[in-house]
């Protein structure tokens, strides 16, 4: 009996973990990240046991993995989640949008202008940590429609980390590159195109990955306003009309919708990226 | 600007012929009275007062002086990155107004765009002087293969040693075919073994292609073996002390750095940069300081 576990080293947990150790990185990569969300559908299908075992949380047994991915398999099938998503995308883009158009100059103005720092330091820190959904009631005061009223509070979400972002790009531009491009003949413009913005690609990308992040947490309640179409009002019907089931796919849609938008971010911060540590 | 009496045994007829044939060539940087100051606080600080130079075609010039003598600014007037107080800068007689494509320069610290390949960086200056891209392409590649970095066009400068990336800023100057070259400290950060192989390089390049440099430095060997001519200024305000003419035969012999006209002018640099020494007291104090911390050393004497 012993002599045939030490003929089988390789069935030790030692000789797993180096077996393991001997994978190529993506592999390592792969196994772990299928392994945490194993874990994650694990949590939630034991949190759907418990709820559906409690006689007070049965009405919500729903929830549950199992009704959750027939739910999403019959809005993908009947193409109803398309237009929700297409909504609410969007309006992450146009409020991306301003948000990019405002944040990049600001932020290049910011960045390169220390007067301009010292005046705009106070009421951005302070404009910066008033929640997005702070500004609600005054959105919906200023602007006619409820679509411009979410995308107001959207540019107020996103702008901040693209200002702060971009600032920080231009902040930690080599100087020495300014006068090697004016020595080689750069003007202003061409000092802006070939200068600049490569050199702070990296960190504008960074800043907008940050802004795609709040402004997908803050778009949800912020369609939660009198639209009548979005993931938020998706989620916000199926609840009126207790569809828990559609509900929680419209969870499951939020969040692959999220972690694809951060992977586009991630893809263009390398994309642009040339700081070598 | 005569010959001091150290340097003038070494000085031979044919050194002496041909630095005289040099101040007859046509002038290449004619710098008239320059003045420049610098504004900290709201006071005031004189960098450079009243610098009267000229240095003539295809010459080699070297500028030394002791820290703070503004030689570096000097060299960034002249590219045009810094405004001018008083005086005038001229090439080949006519003034400059601000930076221009007939003044390349290099930085020591070789400021290449680390977004831009090799290639990239050497068309830069090509492609805004409005050359076309394939064109540009052409060129850089030329300039990339004269340096031997053809096999590097396509890398980025963080994959290159520091000479291979102050040859990339070199040619990258040179692309754009200026008159004269400003180099300031250009080989500052390299080790001693590059910094040779550079200077030789530099010299190499310098034969073969019509231009002027302008090469600023603390290393006095540095600027004795590149050099015709020596510019020495003094510090606070910025003066030129003396020009001294290099008394050391073209091409430079492998051997230069220990020969006795080498260091005959270095020794005279020497005294000129640094007149007094009266650091050996300083470092006596210290030392006895030193002395005074008791060391339970396990080997008590070192002799």
């Amino acid at each position: 009996m012993s002599d045939v576990t030490a003929t089988r080293p390789t069935m030790s947990i030692g000789g797993l973990w180096a077996g393991y150790q001997r994978w190529p990185g993506w592999l390592q990569n792969l196994t772990n990240a299928t392994l945490g969300m194993g874990i994650l559908l694990f949590v939630w299908w034991i949190g759907g046991l418990l709820i559906a075992s409690n006689p007070d949380t049965q009405a919500f047994a729903n929830f549950a993995p199992g009704p959750t991915f027939q739910a999403l398999w019959y809005l993908i099938e009947t193409g109803s989640i398309w237009e929700t998503i297409y909504s609410s995308l969007y309006r992450i883009m146009i409020g991306l949008f301003w948000g990019i158009v405002i944040g990049v100059p600001t932020g290049i103005l910011v960045g390169y202008f220390l007067m301009v720092r010292q005046i705009a330091n106070m009421p951005f820190q302070f404009l910066r940590m008033i929640s997005p959904l702070a500004w609600m009631p005054i959105a919906v005061l200023a602007f006619e429609t409820w679509d411009a009223a979410i995308i107001f509070l959207l540019v107020m979400a996103t702008v901040w980390p693209i200002v702060f972002g971009t600032a920080h790009g231009v902040q930690r531009i080599d100087p020495n590159w300014f006068q090697v491009a004016k020595n080689l003949g750069a003007d202003g413009y061409q000092m802006l195109r070939r200068v600049i913005l490569p050199a702070i690609a990296q960190d504008v990308f960074a800043g907008i990955r940050l802004a795609i992040g709040v402004a997908w947490v803050v778009l949800v309640p912020a369609e939660y306003l009198g639209v009548t179409s979005g993931l938020g009002y998706a989620i916000n019907d199926a609840r009126d009309t207790l569809d828990y089931d559609t509900l929680a796919a419209i969870v499951v849609v939020i969040g692959l919708i999220g972690y694809l938008l951060d992977a586009t971010a991630v893809a263009l911060i390398k994309r642009y990226s040339w700081r070598v540590e | 600007m005569a010959t001091p009496s150290s340097l003038k045994k070494w000085t031979t007829p044919e050194i002496q012929d041909r630095n005289e044939r040099i101040l007859k060539r046509p002038k290449a940087l004619n710098i008239q009275g320059l003045d420049k100051s610098f504004y900290h606080k709201g006071r005031a600080v004189k960098v450079l007062e009243d610098i009267d130079f000229t240095a003539y075609k295809r010459e080699f010039v070297c500028v030394v002086g002791p820290s703070g003598c503004g030689k570096s600014t000097l060299a960034r007037l002249i590219a045009g990155l810094e405004t001018i107080d008083g005086g005038a800068i001229l090439m080949d007689g006519a003034e400059t107004k601000g930076p221009g494509p007939d003044r390349g320069m290099v930085f020591q610290s070789y400021s290449l765009f680390p977004w831009m390949t090799v290639k990239k960086n050497v068309m830069f200056g090509l492609v805004e002087g409005g050359m076309s891209k394939n064109q540009a392409e052409i060129e850089a590649l030329q300039w990339i293969d004269l340096v031997g970095l053809d096999k590097f066009a396509e890398s980025y400068p963080h994959q290159l040693s520091g000479g291979m990336k102050q040859r990339v800023a070199i040619i990258r100057a040179l692309a754009n075919q200026p008159k004269v070259l400003l180099m300031d400290e250009p080989f500052a950060a390299l080790d001693p073994k590059n910094r040779l192989k550079m200077q030789q390089y530099l010299l190499e390049i310098w034969q073969n292609i019509d231009i002027t440099i302008f090469f600023i430095t603390h290393d006095l060997e540095e600027a004795i073996y590149l050099s015709d001519r020596i510019l020495v200024l003094e510090a606070n305000p910025g003066r030129v002390k003396e020009v001294v003419s290099v008394p050391l035969p073209r091409p430079r012999a492998d051997d230069t750095l220990l020969s006795e006209p080498f260091l005959a002018t270095k020794a005279y640099l020497e005294s000129l940069v640094h007149p007094v020494e009266e650091k050996q007291i300083d470092m006596e104090d210290k030392l006895s300081m030193v002395r005074m911390v008791p060391v339970d050393s396990e080997v008590p004497d070192i002799f």
